[in-house]
């Protein structure tokens, strides 16, 4: 039971990390590689909301201003990232690729710059711990699963149910066809960098006060990120989700039964053998 | 201007201004360190130890040799990217041949020390660590300073089960890195003369990346139902995760690592609820008045020009490891790296300026007599979230008396280089 | 009326629109015929502002259309029907009308349009949850007349509707479409390769040959011209 609730409670910060990541690239076609440094700054923002606010309004309060202001600040990086990055060097992923590279590292050097490179603790603003049946879940995890779930719910929702939301399918799917039908793509591509790097921002300040902040903690999570949305379809946002699960199971697994050790080679393995067999990954379509 | 910079800058200004700035009334240490990254908490600490400790005597015109002449110390950090030995024998080799430093402070790590045992004997450089991890008879040069990772690990754990008979379940939690397995072998040896009474119920290695889930972590070791758990490789905020996940796991046993940042572990679990409960074995903590009044001071002034919450033990653990070497300056007349190791190997006991008398530890580990076996302070929490030592431990004693069960422990880690 | 002016545009060196003019009604079907390469997809792109002109002017009732930005191009009443059909494989039918009617937000005036179409292509009706992807060549080039119509132009341009179709099916649809015109009063620029099919179809026509109007006049005529076909659309 307790091993159930491990698996839930891993694969929920999987998945609330590799969303945002999944949906600016099977949007975008683009690689954030800053994606994790948004992650980082969600966390930052909600250790200052909690530490300034927390004496006056309580942990749970000061935690919900950390969460919306982390979104807020990472949706207008995400902006300016469109901006500045993106539009201008429009067709050229890769130039994209190297420029976001460089901005995770220049937002690392300034997040190092004002709090130093040694690693925050943020105090827990929710404490407590729930039973279920002999296992427990400590209440800033049930926040962690309740993000998550409601994040992709929400960006399901948002996608399938939302005009906004077929538009960004539209031109995820076809850009030039999308521009034939008078859709504003660069404004698409705005909006989806936006949530992309909202979701990034909501996710660190969930995971914030469960893990350790620091300013390299976005750039430790990326690779396994890159591992999920590979091995879930490049472009499948719900493919993503399959495989944060599939990866949350088999690393409680793996740490319950002593194979702890091995958790990087074996999410290299499991890649490889997926991309060996279907190379466009489980729910991938070829492209 | 941080602390980064100014090393940077210092790094730099040592650079172009080459040999010539280095005047020969100058000691110049070189602490390699992680300055920058994760593992900067860890490396920044220590090196401000170290600046604190030269700067101490800088205040009063330098330190004094045996014929009373007088040397600024001059410390330079020197990065090495999160303990890479390749990056240790790099950042070597930048303080050794470009700036002419005398002495090293470094990691205990065995490969670090492995990587630059060859360059520190060839240029004589005097190489400490706050413990020891790798040395060997071809290497002079490279010492231990003072009774301090990995050793202390030994004799914290066996201190443990000598004065509480009650432990029978043990889990060891180490990372899978080349520390947390030296931390494996030496806990494992300081169990060793009471594995009649008690057994080690858990010491699967971890991989450092999977900290990010520390309940994942906690569960299997809480499973094992142990009554003490001794950890190192964590972080401190990790260390703080862990004590909370295991409590929310409902774990009342004892902790037991090299050190605890308490204020991060009372921002997650009730000071009351686990005063008595985590033990540590640093070198020494300053933070805890009693035991010195010279490394009280010390705490001052670090807290004074860096802020509490910049407080790492690792800095008074850093500066114990140099207060070796300037008993070695203050008893030669040619302060260099030859002229001090002479002068600290001159005799059997070192009288050491923070632990007293100290007898050199014996070639039986590592086939040279190079680690100094200064009396281990051990530290428990108390309801506050303070720390007061519980006992000195006489670590050359214990060591004489258990040295044939705890050696083939070691040996079995890989920890034994003594042919 | 759409008026297109001296349009030069060039490609690696090439000109594939060399000094091209024509004016096509909103009231009826214009076709513009000629050989493979003459310029006429290039044509189709520049007026909805895929690609930019060297020179040259496009209007639509007067107002200037080449400058814009593709989606403002559908917003003043062009929309194309794309060679290829360019359609939103995974998305359903439905969903795929709806995104053709991006530019008219108004509701029921998009309601009015969506009837109308499943009346014109009643198999649209029967499908609209199926994804555009999985249906036959015929029903997606349904599909992609409809989506363009959704956004109620004024002037509808069809790249090479007939391309992967069998013969009876591209009859049929192009019937649909020129009745639909009619009664809707808007205008179709069609550029076919098959022209006998188009000129079939148009009220006029002017055939291309290397990015120029080499011909113009009443498609019947042009069709009806044993000499025009022999040196130009043989």
């Amino acid at each position: 039971m307790q091993i159930l609730l491990n698996c839930l409670s891993l694969t929920s910060f999987y998945l609330c990390f590799a969303l945002g990541l999944a949906l600016v690239f099977g949007v975008m076609r683009i690689i954030n590689f800053a994606h994790g440094e948004f992650f980082m700054i969600g966390a930052y923002a909600t250790y200052l909301c909690i530490s300034t606010l927390s004496p006056q309004v309580g942990g749970p309060v000061a935690w919900a201003i950390g969460a919306i202001v982390a979104a807020a600040v990472t949706g207008l990086l995400g902006l300016v990232l469109h901006r500045t990055m993106v539009v201008p060097l429009g067709d050229k992923p890769l130039a994209i690729f190297i420029s976001t590279l460089a901005l995770s590292y220049v937002i690392q050097t300034i997040v190092v710059q004002i709090f130093g490179p040694v690693g925050l603790s943020i105090a827990p603003p929710m404490r407590g711990v729930v039973n279920f049946g002999g296992a427990i879940l400590p209440a800033s995890r049930l926040v962690v699963i309740g993000v998550a779930v409601v994040l992709a719910a929400g960006l399901w929702v948002f996608l399938m149910r939302s005009e906004a939301g077929r538009r960004i399918r539209a031109v995820a799917q076809n850009p030039r066809g999308a521009l034939l039908q008078g859709i504003r793509t660069e404004k698409v591509g705005r909006l989806t960098l936006i949530l992309g790097s909202s979701i990034a921002g909501i996710c660190g300040a969930a995971m914030g006060p469960i893990s350790q902040i620091s300013p390299y903690m976005g750039a430790g999570t990326l690779w396994k990120a890159f591992i999920i949305i590979i091995v879930g379809g490049i472009g499948n946002i719900w493919g993503a989700v399959a495989a944060a699960a599939i990866f949350g199971v088999l690393d409680t697994l793996m740490s319950q039964f002593g194979a702890g050790r091995f958790l990087a080679l074996t999410s290299a393995a499991v890649m490889l053998f997926v991309l060996s067999v279907k190379p466009s990954g489980l729910f991938g379509e070829k492209e | 201007m941080n602390m980064l910079t100014r090393l940077l800058i210092a790094g730099a200004l040592a650079g172009a201004l080459g040999t010539s700035a280095a005047a020969e009334d100058t000691i110049k240490v070189g602490v390699v360190q992680p300055q920058a990254g994760e593992c900067a908490q860890w490396g920044v600490p220590i090196t401000r130890g170290v600046q604190i400790w030269a700067e101490e005597f800088n205040a009063n015109g330098g330190i004094a040799d045996a014929t009373g002449k007088k040397h600024k110390i001059e410390v330079t950090g020197y990065d090495n990217n999160c303990y890479t030995a390749g990056d240790e024998l790099n950042a070597f080799r930048r303080a050794i041949l470009d700036d002419k430093v005398s002495f090293i402070l470094q990691t205990f790590t065995p490969a670090s020390r492995q990587a630059v045992a060859e360059i520190t004997t060839e240029n004589k450089v005097l190489t400490t660590s706050y413990g020891a991890g790798y040395l060997g008879p071809k290497y002079p040069f490279l010492i231990g300073s003072v009774t301090g990772s990995p050793a202390s690990y030994m004799f914290l754990v066996s201190h443990l089960l000598e004065s509480r008979p009650e432990i029978k379940r043990v889990a060891i939690v180490t990372a899978d890195h080349s520390f947390g397995q030296a931390a494996l072998a030496y806990y494992k040896a300081g169990l060793a003369p009471y594995l009649d009474r008690a057994e080690i119920v858990y010491s699967q290695p971890y991989d450092p990346a999977s900290t990010s889930d520390m309940l994942g972590l906690a569960t299997p070791v809480m499973a094992s139902n142990p009554d003490l758990i001794v950890e190192l490789g964590f972080t401190p905020g990790q260390q703080a995760l862990f004590v909370e996940a295991m409590e929310q796991l409902g774990y009342k046993g004892l902790y037991g690592s090299e050190g605890w940042t308490m204020g991060l572990v009372t921002e997650r679990v009730p000071a009351a609820e686990v005063a008595g409960r985590i033990f540590s074995a640093y070198v020494v903590d300053a933070s805890e008045p009693n035991f010195s009044p010279r490394v009280s001071a010390f705490y001052k002034t670090y807290v004074e020009k860096f802020g509490e919450k910049e407080w790492s033990a690792l800095a008074s653990v850093a500066y114990a490891a140099m207060t070796t070497i300037e008993a070695g300056i203050q008893k030669s007349s040619d302060p260099t790296g030859a002229g001090v190791r002479d002068a600290l190997f001159a005799s059997d006991t070192v009288d050491q300026p923070l632990f007293g008398p100290s007898r050199w530890g014996g070639s039986e580990i590592f086939g040279a007599n190079n680690w100094l076996m200064t009396p281990l302070p051990v530290y428990v929490t108390d309801d506050k979230g303070g720390v007061k030592v519980t006992a000195v431990v006489d670590v050359a004693a214990w060591w004489n008396a258990h040295k044939d069960a705890a050696l083939p422990a070691l040996s079995e880690g890989g920890q034994v280089s003594a042919k | 009326m759409l008026e297109a002016k001296d349009l030069v545009l060039e490609y690696g060196g090439v000109r594939a629109l060399n000094g091209m003019s024509f004016t096509a009604s909103t009231e009826q079907v214009t076709a513009v015929v000629g050989s493979n390469g003459a310029g006429k997809t290039t044509l189709m792109n520049a007026i909805c502002g895929l690609v930019k002109l060297a020179s040259g002017e496009i209007r639509l009732d007067g107002a200037k259309l080449n400058g814009l930005a593709p989606d403002d191009i559908v917003r003043k009443g062009i929309s194309l029907v794309p060679e290829g059909r360019e359609l939103f494989p995974k998305l359903s039918v439905l969903e795929n009308l709806l995104l053709g009617a991006t530019v008219r937000p108004d509701p029921t005036r998009r309601r009015k349009t969506l009837e109308r179409i499943f009346e014109l292509f009643p198999v649209l009706a029967n499908r609209q949850k199926q994804q555009a992807g999985r249906m036959s060549g015929g029903e997606q080039q349904m599909l992609a007349f409809g989506r363009a119509l959704m956004a109620q132009p004024k002037m509808l341009l069809l790249d090479e509707p007939s391309i992967g179709l069998a013969p009876m099916v591209e009859e049929q649809l192009i019937s649909a479409i020129s009745d639909y015109s009619r009664e809707s009063g808007i205008g179709v620029l069609i550029v076919e390769q098959n022209a006998m099919l188009a000129l079939e179809y148009a009220q006029h026509a002017y055939v291309v040959e290397q990015g120029r109007v080499a011909l113009s006049g009443p498609a019947a005529e042009i069709r009806d011209d044993p000499a025009v076909i022999a040196s130009y659309l043989g």
